[in-house]
């Protein structure tokens, strides 16, 4: 490996000498490149090909790119979708993007704000200029070990000379929720829980009296029926709003930016204190000059979060406590004993809070009585670079340096108050007494707690050298150095990164263009033999288009490409060396005939030296293409990537005599391949115009390799999608003993009629665990978004929506899972009994866990396929010439709603959060002003 | 021009200088971890390392491995589905509580729980065990914070554990590879298995060297001063011999020996080697290093009630304790006494191996055995109280109810298919207080002897009788065949072998294995015992009897309750189906 990172350098070294030889003779002059094809912007993909993109530490003319990599401009589609975040930017916009920051499957993408990996979350969309995803091996190898999931790259605004810009927005709305758990009323829930007790042979516990009375619900302190979910606790919406400004200007030395937001959203919760969420931005930059030929920046950025929050769970406890589980409030009237009365602490003027020993955490009581949680967080992130202009020893050549410092803080402010409950009682009399249970307490001290910090630093050092030649010939050559550091609170060591890049670019009359990265990055989690990493890349296009037979007719652009490459990932190697024998010492191993003891050592990792880099390989081609009068762009590319050399625990690859404790080894390979499709169609008229576009991915993964053993061929992994639902076949519930008896033993404890039935797949009159399956694709295989833009004289609507199919969920939820003491959902209404038997969707109930029916299996599973209508927008830009007194450049107003509609087999399902907060629709109106 | 490429070299070299100076910066700091010299340059942490093989003995009694599970001979009926009575040994291997392979393959790749919790079977155990043997003795000359004493130890207990734990795989399995390197995770492993005559000499020879290393008692020399008087279980000259003298026998026996060398018959060379090695050990019993515990004490060696651990000087080797054995009480107590119920019941057919007090076995016309009464103590060898549970024993001390007396006829509570099917229950490391109500269990220890100085003299007594007749002895020894067995005999105030038994080596082999069955009951002995003789297969060790009778005895009926299912490929547990897979050089044992 070493001789290799030699030949490298001198490889470089070479290349250097070349170009430096090159720059002989030869007159330069720069050229305007490809500035005759040229569109207006558009909403879904940008193909406005002569826009400069952004890549990793540069940019490039977008026709001149030979990788896939795709462009978002927020500029341009703020003007008509005013998403609030980052993830809803992109989402359905990019093809070869499934969802969040997951390309192509492989997984999280490294996010790049400026230069550096960091959270998504930190910036804010009025903030950036440019976001560029990078899919392929070639387009993201710069970033380093990092970049294996691909990157999405973020560049933020800056000023411009000349240009003095203010601008002000503000959005404020509501979010509607969409659906809550409709969970049985206490005598619904009385009745079959008597129900399942007696499947379970024992005897009802509620009597018939008390199942009356409750469903009379006159006494609803004696024979509570809780509802969490009405008007009682929860308002009908939720309130956000959104403030924007911008500041921009400089002249030619100077330019500056600056970026202050405030975001708020309320509370759900009718009750107690006030819970809220504020978020704070502030990102600021100034480019100045220093002399003529050093300019340098400076950037700062602080993000804050305030989240306020009672010091109680809700969500969590409406969908666990049963509604009869104890009286929720006691009115104080009907308490006879009045130095009882005077211990306990009103609630809503005149009551007492219910409860038992058990149920101690009554809402009524956290969110009146319960004390707080306020959740602070501080992001500042601070850069500094200098671009140093060295033309006086070539022209061309420049050297930008960076460093970069980043801090994250967040803590909890708490002050956690416990207060008394009360427990009604009844004698013969039907007199009630009170038990108080615990004390109240009300601290007057705040508490900090989960403190959290991290700290990066980076460095970025960059040579980069761009001419044209002769008109024809132009080359643009950079070469890396990076690296950075990261400390956390509860991390023992520093995480350390650093690799070298080069990327080296040359297009051949704008028709051939040939671009070739590489890295070499080291990692102190490797062997120091194996520790240098060499990834190299190429990416080839050619603008057929250009070429003087091509006929343009219909076509009018067309490239073609080809990239491919392998890359380097250390990510997947979580710990230290792991490739030489561990030894840690444990507690004193105590001697067995006495307190006396030695301090042991075991072994607890058995080294692998020959550990090395997992590897990224792929390739990729693809098209870019202007068809119809440029009405038309229509890009496709089609992917095949292996993860191979994957680290893994080498359970069945090794005999035992390692002991046991087997190394980790480069084995295990996925493979991932699909297509991408992106297609815009916009017309013009005189008044109006529209654009349609969509993107789209179809792709699947797959197990290739991976160290297993199973004792039945159906078992194994390999061959199956890398997402995938596991589990028995269920194949209905047993109708009856004699089903039971003639079916093979379902090991996993006593069945009886209405308890689901599985297949025996490997035909051994057992079923257990041999006898699971792959169901279902867990993953989506296509996915993707449609978006329709209408222009007509001041109006725009947008629309914009997203579709995926392919995947399916286990509905494994408490919610679903309904056993013992979990509190009773409707979904169990239509459970099976000897009546219902032929119609029932549900297994028989039961009062105790079940093991047999609550297991992963195709019962439970249900198609995740969904259709979503986004977002809708309708924008309203007043003319130009009514402000023109006021200093207004323009002004927009726009009312616009998000997660309109859904259309699903199991929209129920998708829609319903248990647990937690609701989703939410959200609605809202909006002012946009430029100065 | 010139100057330019000057100054574009100088600029390249200083970036590249820069990445390569921060390989250095990239290094982890190391001081959290412990390097190989910290762990092997000095005595007490050297021993650290090498105490953690104890813990990799593999004890039967350890969490929830039930009686079920190790006594798989003809000795014991489980109430569930154990496998080896199915003859379904994947499924004893892979059952979850399994004490031969390994017990939770989940955990297992956890490696906090591989080394904080012992709790595997033997497989894997010894493979861990005997990598860390070799570890030891290849990083020996890193050792110099060390007397010579304590290199020995060091050494001594490195040899000794290689070979037990070797050999500790193969007596369930035949001729394992015999592993004496440290392997690397890229080395070639693939080694092929050797002889079973082959394999057995490699472990003798281990266990030879560490017999010279050793010294015969921790408590007289100077490493031991420190934690004199508490150095019991730890690997001593006796240890290494008792294993050789059991490797021996077993290489010995028919079934090593047919297979080795195709002869179903004992080996009269390994019966002398030994009868030599145990006549060592009795050497050393004679010497006051062990002694067969007194009969009025004789349950010390099984349990104690006052939280101390069970030991004994007759005790030659054991499995380091884990502490309270409040747990295994399921594989004997009985729902109503107990926490669960997972009982193992003694069959009538090996009751039924416990002589008369006469010295005459039950099936002799001569014994004054009467089938009507059989449940009588008075007249009976007094091992049979001790061991055996019947109708009417009281099993709780502090009850005056019927609760308190146990009900094994039939239809009794305790005849139950989730109690005893047949008839009988244990006492052997079990007394009346260990239950619910008298809570003995708060401060109760049991443990299950690896060997112990009776086995040594039945061991001494089997193999001179094969070489040299009943009464032979080992040249020099001046002890016969007969006079060792009557020694465990005569401590259970048993008379020696009666006469007629005398005469003639097989029929004194069947006394000296009746005498195995009685003395080591219950203490995983028995399967091992049948396969060693090659007999497992023979109708009469394959059924499993129980005795129906009513609550007034009126009737006693002998029934077959089970039938094992064992022919010839039974005699060897199946090797890990991913472990053969690897390479051809590693043959499946016959017949799976």
């Amino acid at each position: 490996m070493k001789h290799m990172y030699k030949k490298y350098l001198l490889s470089l070294s070479l290349l250097c000498l070349i170009i430096s030889k090159t720059l002989l003779g030869i007159n330069t002059g720069t050229k305007e490149i490809n500035g005759d094809i040229t569109t207006k912007d558009s909403i879904t993909l940008n193909y406005n090909l002569d826009s400069i993109v952004h890549i990793p530490y540069g940019v490039v003319s977008k026709i001149n790119a030979a990788n896939d990599i795709s462009v978002i401009y927020p500029n341009n589609t703020l003007l008509f979708d005013n998403v609030s975040n980052g993830y809803e930017l992109i989402n359905g916009k990019v093809p070869g993007l499934i969802g969040n920051t997951n390309i192509r499957g492989l997984g999280g993408a490294l996010v790049v704000i400026d230069g550096i990996p960091r959270e998504l979350s930190s910036v804010n969309i009025q903030e950036i200029e440019q976001i560029t995803i990078l899919k392929d091996v070639n387009s993201s190898l710069l970033y380093g070990t990092r970049a294996d999931k691909g990157v999405i790259l973020i560049k933020t605004k800056r000023g411009k000379p000349n240009e003095k810009r203010i601008s002000g927005f503000f959005e404020a709305g509501i979010n509607d929720p969409i659906s809550y758990p409709t969970y049985l009323g206490s005598a619904d829930y009385m009745e079959l829980f008597n129900e399942a007790r007696v499947n379970n042979g024992l005897n009802p516990l509620y009597s018939e009296d008390v199942i009356g009375s409750t469903r009379a619900g006159t006494d609803r302190v004696r024979f509570p029926d809780m509802n969490y979910y009405g008007s009682e606790f929860l308002k009908e919406f939720k309130p956000t709003s959104r403030f924007i400004s911008e500041f921009s200007g400089g002249n030619r030395d100077a330019q500056y930016y600056l970026n202050l937001g405030w975001y708020h959203t309320g509370t759900l919760m009718n009750k107690g204190r006030d819970e809220s969420y504020n978020k704070i931005n502030l990102r600021s930059n100034i480019d100045f000059k220093i002399i003529d030929k050093i300019r340098a920046y400076v950037d700062v950025v602080g993000v804050f979060d305030f989240d306020n929050r009672v010091n109680g769970n809700f969500f969590s406890d409406a969908s666990t406590i049963r509604p009869n589980a104890y009286a929720p409030l006691i009115d104080s009237s009907l308490v006879a004993d009045k130095a009882l009365l005077s211990s306990g602490t009103f609630v809503e003027g005149k009551y007492l809070v219910g409860g038992t020993s058990i149920y101690r955490n009554n809402p009524y009581g956290y969110l009146n009585l319960g004390g707080y949680n306020n959740n602070y967080g501080i992001v500042v992130q601070f850069n500094n670079g200098y671009k140093i202009d060295m033309s006086s020893i070539t022209e061309g050549l420049s050297l930008n340096l960076n460093v970069s410092f980043d801090f994250y803080n967040r803590f909890t402010a708490s002050q956690t108050n416990t207060y008394a409950v009360f427990q009604p009682s009844w004698n013969d009399d039907n007199q009630m007494s009170l038990t108080k249970i615990g004390e109240d307490f009300f601290s007057g001290s705040q508490e900090i707690r989960n403190s959290y910090l991290n700290r990066k630093f980076s460095f970025s050092g960059l040579l980069d050298y761009q001419k044209v030649f002769r008109n024809d010939h132009a080359l643009s050559l950079s070469l890396l150095a990076y690296y950075d550091t990261f400390n956390e609170t509860s991390g023992f060591y520093t995480s350390k990164h650093a690799h070298l890049g080069n990327r080296f670019n040359y297009v051949y009359k704008n028709k051939y263009i040939v671009d070739f990265s590489s890295a070499i990055s080291y990692s102190n989690k490797l062997a120091p033999e194996n520790r240098l990493g060499f990834s190299p890349s190429v990416g080839l296009a050619w603008v057929i288009s250009e070429e003087d037979f091509f006929n343009k007719t219909f076509i009018n652009f067309l490239k073609l490409r080809l990239s491919g490459g392998i890359m380097n990932t250390d990510v997947t190697i979580t710990d230290y060396y792991r490739y030489e024998d561990i030894f840690e010492q444990q507690w004193g191993y105590s001697w067995y005939d006495s307190g006396r003891s030695n301090q042991s050592t075991v072994v607890s990792n058995a080294g692998n030296p020959n550990l090395f880099y997992e590897k990224r390989k792929e390739y990729n081609v693809g098209f870019e293409s202007l068809l119809f009068n440029k009405e038309v762009f229509l890009e496709f590319s089609a992917f095949h990537e292996l993860r191979s050399d994957r680290v893994t625990s080498s359970n069945n690859r090794y005999p035992n005599y390692l002991g046991g404790i087997n190394p980790l080894i480069n084995y295990a390979e996925n493979k991932f391949s699909g297509i991408e499709l992106g297609v815009t169609w916009r017309k013009n008229f005189t008044d109006f115009s529209y654009e349609l576009g969509t993107s789209m991915t179809i792709y699947q993964t797959e197990i290739t390799k991976r160290d297993e053993y199973w004792p039945e061929e159906y078992l194994y992994r390999v061959g199956n999608p890398i997402n995938a639902n596991w589990g028995l076949e269920a194949i209905g519930l047993f109708e009856d003993e004699s089903d039971i008896q003639n079916h093979a033993i379902q090991e996993f404890g006593e069945v009886q009629p209405g308890d689901i039935k599985y297949k025996d797949q490997n035909k051994d009159g057992v079923v257990n665990d041999n006898d699971i399956v792959m169901l279902e694709n867990a993953s989506s295989t296509f996915i993707g978004g449609a978006s329709l833009l209408l222009n007509y004289k001041n109006f725009s609507l947008y629309v914009h929506s997203t579709f995926r199919d392919g995947s399916y969920r286990m509905a494994n939820s408490a919610y679903y899972w309904v056993y013992g003491d979990r509190k009773y959902s409707e979904i169990v209404k239509n459970r099976w009994t000897e009546q219902t038997s032929k119609t029932a969707t549900y297994p028989r109930l039961s009062s105790e866990y079940n093991s047999n029916n609550f297991r992963n299996s195709s019962y439970w599973i249900y198609d995740n396929s969904l259709i979503s209508i986004d977002r809708i927008q309708l924008n309203y830009n007043f003319p130009k010439q009514l402000f023109s007194k006021f200093f207004i450049q323009n002004m927009q107003v726009y009312a616009r709603a998000s997660n309109v509609m859904a259309f699903a087999k199991n929209k129920d399902k998708i829609q319903l959060n248990v647990g937690s907060e609701p989703q939410y629709k959200f609605y809202a109106l909006g002012l946009k002003v430029n100065f | 021009m010139k100057k330019y490429l000057k100054s574009i070299w100088l600029l390249f070299t200083i970036i590249i200088l820069t990445i390569t100076s921060c390989t250095e910066y990239l290094d982890k700091t190391i001081e959290a971890d412990i390097t190989e010299k910290d762990v092997f340059s000095s005595f007490n942490t050297f021993q650290g390392y090498v105490e953690t093989l104890y813990d990799d003995v593999v004890e039967w009694v350890h969490l929830r491995h039930r009686f079920g599970e190790f006594n798989w001979g003809d000795d014991i009926i489980p109430t569930r589905k154990a496998g080896f009575i199915e003859g379904d040994y994947f499924y004893v291997m892979g059952s979850g509580m399994s004490p031969y392979y390994n017990t939770d393959a989940q955990r297992d790749n956890q490696p906090w729980y591989r080394n904080l919790v012992r709790r595997h079977g033997i497989w894997q155990n010894s493979w861990y065990g005997i990598r860390a043997a070799n570890i030891s003795l290849k990083n020996l000359p890193m050792l110099v914070d060390a007397t010579d004493e304590q290199r020995r130890l060091i050494e001594g207990q490195a040899y000794f554990f290689r070979g037990y734990f070797h050999w500790e795989m193969m007596k369930a399995w035949g001729a394992v590879p015999y592993v004496d390197t440290v392997f690397n995770a890229d080395d070639d492993m693939r080694i092929a298995q050797l002889g079973l005559h082959e394999t057995v000499e490699k472990v003798v020879s281990d266990l030879e060297r560490a017999e010279e290393l050793l010294p015969l008692d921790w408590d007289n020399i100077d490493t031991g001063e420190l934690t004199k008087g508490f150095n019991a279980g730890r690997a001593t000259r006796g240890m290494a011999l008792a294993v050789k003298a059991e490797c021996l026998m077993y290489a010995a026996s028919p079934l090593f020996n047919g297979v080795a060398t195709g002869n179903y018959n004992y080996n009269s060379q390994y019966c002398e080697r030994a009868a030599e090695a145990a006549w060592q050990i009795i050497q050393l019993a004679d010497q006051g290093v062990y002694q067969l515990e007194p009969w009025e004490t004789y349950s010390q060696m099984f349990f104690t009630k006052d939280n101390s651990i069970p030991r004994s000087k007759e005790i030659i080797f054991k499995a380091p304790n884990r502490g309270n054995t409040r747990y295994f009480s399921s594989s004997f107590t009985f729902g109503h006494v107990g926490t669960d119920n997972w009982y193992s019941a003694p069959s009538h057919n090996y009751v039924k191996r416990f002589e008369m007090a006469n010295g005459l076995p039950v099936e002799d016309p001569e014994s004054g055995y009467n089938p009507n009464d059989p449940f009588n103590k008075e007249n009976r060898d007094p091992r049979f109280a001790y061991n055996i549970l019947v109708d009417g024993d009281r099993i709780i001390k502090s009850l005056a109810d019927d609760r308190a007396f146990v009900q094994f006829y039939v239809g009794g509570r305790e005849r139950t298919s989730s109690s005893s099917r047949t008839g009988y229950g244990y006492r052997k490391y079990w007394d009346e207080t260990i239950n619910r109500f008298d809570r003995g269990w708060n401060n109760y220890f049991f443990e299950i002897p690896k060997l112990r100085l009776a086995e040594i003299y039945l061991i001494y007594a089997e193999c001179a009788n094969e070489a040299y007749g009943p009464n032979g002895s080992y040249p020099g020894a001046n002890f016969t065949a007969v006079e060792a067995v009557n020694m465990v005999r005569n401590r259970a105030l048993m008379p020696g072998v009666h006469q007629k038994f005398l005469q003639d080596k097989e029929v004194f082999r069947e006394r000296i294995r009746n005498e195995r069955a009685v003395e080591l009951a219950y203490e995983s002995k028995r399967w091992y015992d049948l396969r060693r003789w090659h007999v497992a297969h023979q109708p009469e060790y394959r059924k499993l009897t129980g005795l129906n009778f009513d609550k007034e005895h009126t009737y006693f009926e002998e029934v077959v309750v089970e039938t094992i299912l064992f022919s010839e490929k039974h005699y060897w547990l199946p090797f890990p189906v991913s472990q053969v897979n690897l390479y051809p050089e590693w043959k499946q044992n016959p017949g799976w």
